[in-house]
């Protein structure tokens, strides 16, 4: 009877039973952008086990069986959790969560690793989350005034044209300087020569990372001290950039797709005589000189600078889809760029893709893929136009302006002017004709990829393996058509090369940490790394075409061919990598970084060197005896010492090299081998020591953090071609003999100024100081570097001098121009330039009497006494608006361009415009010398300019869209953009950052010139990005 | 025995039977739902038995729990809610003004703390928010981190609404939130000494007598000496009203409320229209201000223009 009572009782309420447990719904977001929060995690707090996970719109639904009021406990990684007290079940519980936006919780991606930035020990900026997010041209544009220290000069305003990148100044005189990329984890060191072929023509060099759609980007850190880089020992000396691309998220599908449309024009031109000017110029030189014939007065003035240039289309267009699954997430996307020069016929096509794909194969084993790869094409300019023309572009602006361009039908001039010098069966080129029809082309293909599988042995212990490739392959292509200026002389002039870069990389990591008793934070890793890079390229040069039909698609139908070169090296560099950090309470931290490094590059006994860091980081403020303001969230002090190398002085440098060369023997051609080098069997790493002192701070909940970083580095055993004796065989020999120190202050400061729900305003500004010297040169004290292969030959302007920085110019002082009541008698004579009125004087520096080569003194360097950047954007509801900006200060540069056409010679070229004011009786100018015959230029120091700037780079607004009704994530964002609008310099050629010396623009040698660079352009973009 | 089981199984049946039956007879396409903060409710129950006695042919309830969740017909919602809905066949007709005050727990530490401040803007923002350490004007007052702020985080919660007068989020209210009514905010404050919030007048006020609650404490606010009573517990509630309607008092949000509802529906169009005209006369009975004149006359317009459309 009970029983039957109790079953009865039973089913009549276990409906109700159900009914009595609450159902609690809920929705969970972001505090900031109201987005919401897909797997948080809601537990009621007094009863264990009870809790659920947020669904993919971030709601839950919970029963439970305890009464109202009750604990809900929300955790959600990355955000503060929160507990909420609910009273009732009758309403959906909102619950808005905050994020764990302070800088010291995030991770910060490191060498082999990650690691949180309360327990660094070094140095390491990261590239701002909103200029990664703008519409950037380039990688390094995203990395313009973006980090303290990092200095990134665009040397051309050629699309896809290669930046310098510098981190705390050049420590190498004749090796590398650039920085070192690792991008994926796949080690990449931009390396101009894997974009070179040895083919003549092209005037600029593909940027090794134009590869990247900037887009893709996720995130770029940049290690800058030693504790950082020690990690990668022979690489490491110029200092680390990680770039880490885009990944999926898990439980959320994403797809974009962003369209930009700009146009770009010319942001500077530069005034030149008008053709009566000009007609003034040739009638005062020649019409009584030494050709004694006049021009007859123009009836026209023709702008070959304008013809030159045109308002460049730029379109992009890219398609990305973002997501994953529980156990696996993904990342793809396509792009496509094309882009036109401000110079006719130039431009840059890209066809970029990506796909980052990760799954867990089983719960400890994961697995992926990174892949990029693209297809750029640029199209330049020819770098050797005529006699005193770097390039076409300077043969176009310094054209005379007496001589019209076209035709009266339209078609292009090609009849001889009273400039012309090269003119064959009565004909001439035409620098526009030039332009358009001579066809200068670099592709590049690169697909770097890397696979890696990721065991977890245990929670403490993971071991990593991955395999990747970059591979690369570039052609040149160059024709000039018979009419041309560079084919008119051999009827039609074709170059064609071809370099393929295979680098392979292998990695094997194990990496082990724990928290011992709460305090005791250990992370160790060990690992082994190899990586083998296979060069290999030829080039061919021919001319005397039957006709320009074919070019350089079919050599055969040349006359001549020059003899071809071809080219393999392959180097290999194993590695070692072993690292501690120890970290005790968050409070001391330590860092002990060994790598061994193995190359090939050495001979025999230097193979392997070993480079050791060490760092240390003291987080003051978590000390309980420190009593410190509430507003001091942060105070860390770091200290870092280590050595590291640079490898990047060419291949097997150390070797005899055989070469072959033609020579006669009994009137025949034979090929004969000789020794181009002596061998040195010591040659060793540059090595780099450095120091690094910093403070990190945040305030008021770290909405305010400062970054204050000094730095001391050493680099020596630096490569020189030394003297040797004549006996040898040889007038110099490579050694280790250099040493360059650069020391330096940075300052980093980063704002949240307003964080409300409909107004957001943050600051981010950085300052860096660094002093560059070259410290020693062995036995010399100074050397002048050769700029024999350049157009510029005779124009040695720079000098390594110890005691100087690198770039240092070197000259005559100009002391105004001599005027006619000056007693020339007391004036030194000037081997260079006659003592007479209207003519330009000299400081006789040694007092000997006469100013020859003996009192060229140093006139300046490239050294900027400090490079600044600044960014800031202001979101005030569905708006935002981006303005980034950088500057240096106290740089030189020196205006080549001005130092030719600045001398009132109309023989072979327009002068530039201020000609017109020049010195002559009636008109005592002290700073513009009288017009000259003389077609010899020299080094001096009106010529070497402030190249001090401030460039608004990008200044940005755009309208955000929320349209739930298409999906949940859907918005469309409308954006316009001001790139490059406004440069405040004093300097009066085209660009302060121009560097264009006709041999190698990152070479640390020959830089700061500027000959003929590629003008910048300033840009008007307007774009859409749908993401749904 | 046997009849005693079987008599618990009939009677629970039937229990389940009728709450199973109200739950079906509340799908009803005759009735029309309302949805409103308790603080409104008793306005909206008047509202429904004034409006049945003019036309009773048009029934409508208030939706209570989570009960008809989709089948919602009028939305009371406040002006600067952060879950707004209006769009393109939804809109929005307000019919008042709701006041929020801080308050604390009669007799209790914080009310021992707080008792004779006159707090301004900027101390009130002190005491409930997150400090905007950027802010050096005012000094901190050691006293207010002891005390413990409760917000409601419910999308009917007047929070936002206690927030935005102050240039603040919600989400960065200090102390603890509490989901529920805002009703319960008195309750957590009953059972912490130390607690703080605030309300809106309905719940802070006892509508009958027209007095503060006996366990609530309205915390002083830099207001002139003239009106100073009325922000104290010595307020009458009509009084406040009036002082409140007759200008902007900056450290006291002040809040439209409205209804939320689809146009397409006639009934609802001649309920609001008539609730315009003669249910806003309610609104100081129930706590509520009323909006001016002139932003009374624009809803008038905005449903009649409704309704003339539909015509």
């Amino acid at each position: 009877m009970v029983k039957r009572l109790f079953i009865a009782t039973l089913v009549a309420i276990s409906p109700l039973y159900a009914l009595a447990q609450g159902l609690i719904t809920g929705h969970i977001k972001d505090a900031r952008n109201g987005e919401s929060l897909i797997g948080a995690s809601v537990i009621v707090k007094s009863e264990k086990g009870q809790g659920v996970v947020t669904d993919y719109d971030g709601n839950f639904s919970l029963q439970t069986k305890v009464e109202p009021p009750l604990t809900l406990r929300v955790e959600y990684v990355g955000y503060r959790p929160l507990d909420v007290d609910v009273y009732d079940f009758e309403e959906p519980v909102e619950i808005a969560l905050i994020d764990n936006a302070s800088k010291l919780d995030e991770v910060v991606v490191v060498g082999y690793g990650a690691q949180k930035r309360q327990e660094l020990t070094s140095s390491i900026s990261s590239v701002g989350e909103e200029l990664l997010k703008q519409q950037n041209t380039s990688v390094e544009s995203a990395l313009q005034g973006a980090v303290a220290g990092l200095n990134v000069t665009t040397t051309s305003g050629q699309p896809g044209a290669a930046s310098i990148i510098r981190i705390r100044g050049g420590n190498s005189i004749t090796g590398g300087n650039e920085p070192l990329y690792v991008i994926d984890g796949f080690i990449v060191y931009n390396d101009p020569a894997s974009t070179r072929t040895g083919a003549k023509g092209s005037d600029a060099s593909l940027d090794p990372l134009a590869f990247l759609n900037p887009s893709d980007i996720e995130s770029i850190e940049v290690l800058k001290d030693v504790s950082a880089t020690a990690i990668y020992g022979t690489r490491g000396a110029n200092g680390v950039i990680i770039i880490t691309t885009k990944k999926g998220s898990h439980g959320r599908n994403n797809i974009s797709y962003n369209a930009s449309f700009g146009w770009s024009k010319i942001a500077k031109k530069l005034n030149f005589l008008d053709a009566w000017q000009w007609a003034d110029v040739w009638n005062e030189l020649y019409e009584k000189g030494e050709l004694g014939y006049g021009v007859d007065q123009p009836t026209a003035t023709y702008d070959w600078q304008d013809a030159a240039l045109q308002t460049g289309f730029q379109q992009e267009h890219q398609l990305s889809a973002v997501g994953g699954d529980e156990v696996s997430r993904y990342s793809a996307s396509l792009s496509y760029k094309s882009q036109d020069g401000i110079i006719l016929n130039t431009g840059l096509k890209r066809y970029a893709g990506r796909i980052n794909y990760e799954r867990n194969l089983f719960k400890n084993l994961l697995v992926g893929v990174n892949a990029n790869a693209a297809y750029n094409k640029v199209t330049g300019q020819e770098n050797v136009n005529s006699m005193f023309a770097p390039n076409n572009w300077f043969a176009a602006i310094s054209h005379t302006p007496y001589a019209p361009i076209y035709n009266a039908d339209g078609s292009y001039n090609y009849e001889p002017n009273p400039t012309s010098v090269d003119i064959y069966n009565g004909k001439v080129g035409n620098p526009i004709s030039d332009l358009e029809n001579t066809k200068t082309e670099t592709e590049n293909t690169r697909i770097i990829g890397t696979g890696f599988a990721e065991y977890t042995i245990i929670p403490q212990l993971k071991l990593k393996a991955s395999l990747g490739a970059d591979l690369s392959n570039t052609r040149q292509s160059f024709y000039a058509p018979s009419y041309t200026t560079g084919g008119i002389a051999n009827n039609g002039y074709a170059s064609v090369g071809q370099t393929k870069t295979n680098t392979w990389q292998t990695e094997y990591t194990a990496t082990y940490s724990n928290v011992f008793k709460n305090v005791h934070s250990l992370t160790v890793l060990l690992g082994y790394t190899a990586q083998q890079t296979d060069r290999s390229s030829f080039s061919t040069t021919a001319h005397s075409f039957s006709n320009d039909a074919t070019g350089y698609d079919n050599l055969s139908a040349a006359g001549t061919t020059l003899p071809s070169t071809s080219s393999h090296y392959i180097s290999t560099l194993q590695s070692w990598i072993g690292r501690v950090n120890y970290s005790y309470d968050s409070r001391y931290n330590l860092s002990a970084t060994l790598r061994a490094d193995g190359s090939s590059r050495f001979a025999k006994d230097h193979r392997w060197g070993y480079f050791p860091s060490l760092g240390a980081s003291w987080n003051i403020d978590r000390e309980k005896w420190l009593h410190l303001s509430k507003k001091v969230d942060f105070i860390q002090l770091r200290a870092s010492v280590g050595t590291v190398g640079n490898q990047e002085i060419g291949d097997y440098q150390f070797a005899a090299n055989v070469v072959p060369r033609t020579v006669i023997i009994n009137n025949q051609l034979a090929t004969s081998y000789v020794i181009a080098n002596k061998s040195n069997p010591d040659l060793k790493w540059e090595t780099t020591t450095s120091y690094n002192i910093g403070l990190s701070t945040g305030f008021f909940r770290n909405r305010l953090t400062v970054t204050l970083d000094a730095y001391y580095k050493k680099t020596s055993d630096l490569l020189l071609d030394v003297p040797v004796e004549q006996v040898t065989g040889f007038s110099t020999v490579l050694k280790n003999v250099g040493s360059v120190t650069n020391k330096g202050v940075e300052l980093e400061i980063g704002g949240v100024l307003v964080d409300k729900k409909d107004l957001k305003w943050n600051l981010n500004a950085n300052i860096a100081h660094n002093k560059n010297e070259v410290t020693s040169l062995g036995d010399s004290e100074s050397f002048i570097p050769n700029f024999s292969s350049a157009t510029m030959s005779y124009l040695n302007p720079l000098i390594v001098k110890v005691g100087e920085p690198l770039g240092t110019f070197f000259g005559y002082r100009f002391k105004g121009i001599i005027q006619a009541d000056e007693d020339i008698a007391s004036l030194p004579a000037q081997t260079h330039s006659t003592v007479e009125p209207g003519n330009p004087k000299f400081e006789d520096v040694n007092g000997d009497g006469v100013v020859n080569e003996q009192d060229r003194v140093v006139l300046g360097n490239i050294q900027p006494k400090f490079t600044y950047g600044f960014n800031t954007k202001v979101t005030y509801k569905n708006f935002d608006l981006f303005i980034s900006a950088n500057g240096s200060y106290g740089n030189k540069l020196f205006n080549a361009l001005a130092c030719r056409l600045d001398r009132g010679n109309g023989y072979y070229y327009n002068p530039l415009a201020e000609v017109a004011d020049r010195w002559n009786p009636t008109n005592p100018s002290n700073t513009i010398q009288k017009a000259s015959s003389a077609t010899s230029i020299y080094t001096d120091s009106r010529f070497v300019e402030d190249a001090s700037y401030l460039k608004i780079r990008n200044i940005q607004l755009g309208y955000t869209l929320p349209v739930p009704r298409i999906t949940k994530d859907a918005k469309l964002r409308l954006y316009v953009s001001l790139q490059n609008f406004f440069t405040f310099t004093s300097y009066s050629g085209y660009d302060p950052e121009a560097n264009r010396n006709g041999i190698d623009e990152t070479n640390a040698l020959y830089q700061g010139v500027d000959y003929g660079a590629y003008p910048t352009a300033k840009t008007v973009l307007v774009g859409f990005n749908i993401t749904l | 025995m046997k009849k005693l089981a079987l008599t618990i199984a009939v009677l629970l049946s039937i229990n389940i039977s009728n709450i199973w039956a109200e739950q079906n007879s509340t799908n009803t396409s005759s009735v029309r739902y309302v949805k409103a903060p308790r603080f409104a409710r008793p306005l909206v129950e008047k509202w429904i038995t004034e409006y049945a006695k003019t036309q009773p042919g048009v029934e409508f309830q208030i939706a209570k729990g989570n009960q008809n969740q989709g089948n919602i017909d009028l939305n009371v919602v406040f002006d600067n809610q952060e879950a707004k809905t209006e769009d393109f066949c939804h809109t929005i007709v307000y019919f008042g003004e709701f006041a929020v005050l801080p308050i604390t727990a009669s007799g209790s530490e914080a009310a021992k703390v707080l008792e004779g401040k006159h707090l301004n803007s900027k101390k009130l923002k002190q005491l409930y928010f997150l400090n905007d350490d950027f802010d050096e004007d005012v000094k901190k007052i050691k006293q207010f981190e002891n005390l413990v702020i409760y917000s409601g985080s419910n999308a009917t919660s007047v929070a936002a609404s206690f927030a935005h007068n102050f240039g603040e989020e919600s989400s960065n209210f200090r102390g603890k939130r509490i989901s529920g009514d805002d009703l319960f905010l008195n309750t957590a404050l009953a059972k912490d000494p130390l607690g703080v919030s605030f309300n809106a007048l309905p719940n802070i006020f006892d509508l009958q007598s027209r007095h503060v609650k006996n366990d609530l404490t309205i915390i002083g606010i830099d207001v002139k000496k003239n009106i100073e009573d009325n922000f104290s517990d010595k307020a009458t509630l009509d009084e406040l009203i009036a002082v409140l309607e007759s200008g902007k008092i900056s450290e006291v949000a002040v809040e439209k409320i409205g209804v939320s509802y689809n146009q397409g529906d006639d009934a609802i169009n001649h309920f609001l229209e008539w609730l315009l005209e003669n249910g806003t006369k309610y609104n100081h009975e129930y706590g509520l201000l009323n909006l001016d004149n002139k932003l009374t006359q624009e809803q008038i317009d905005k449903v009649k223009t409704t309704l003339t459309a539909q015509k």
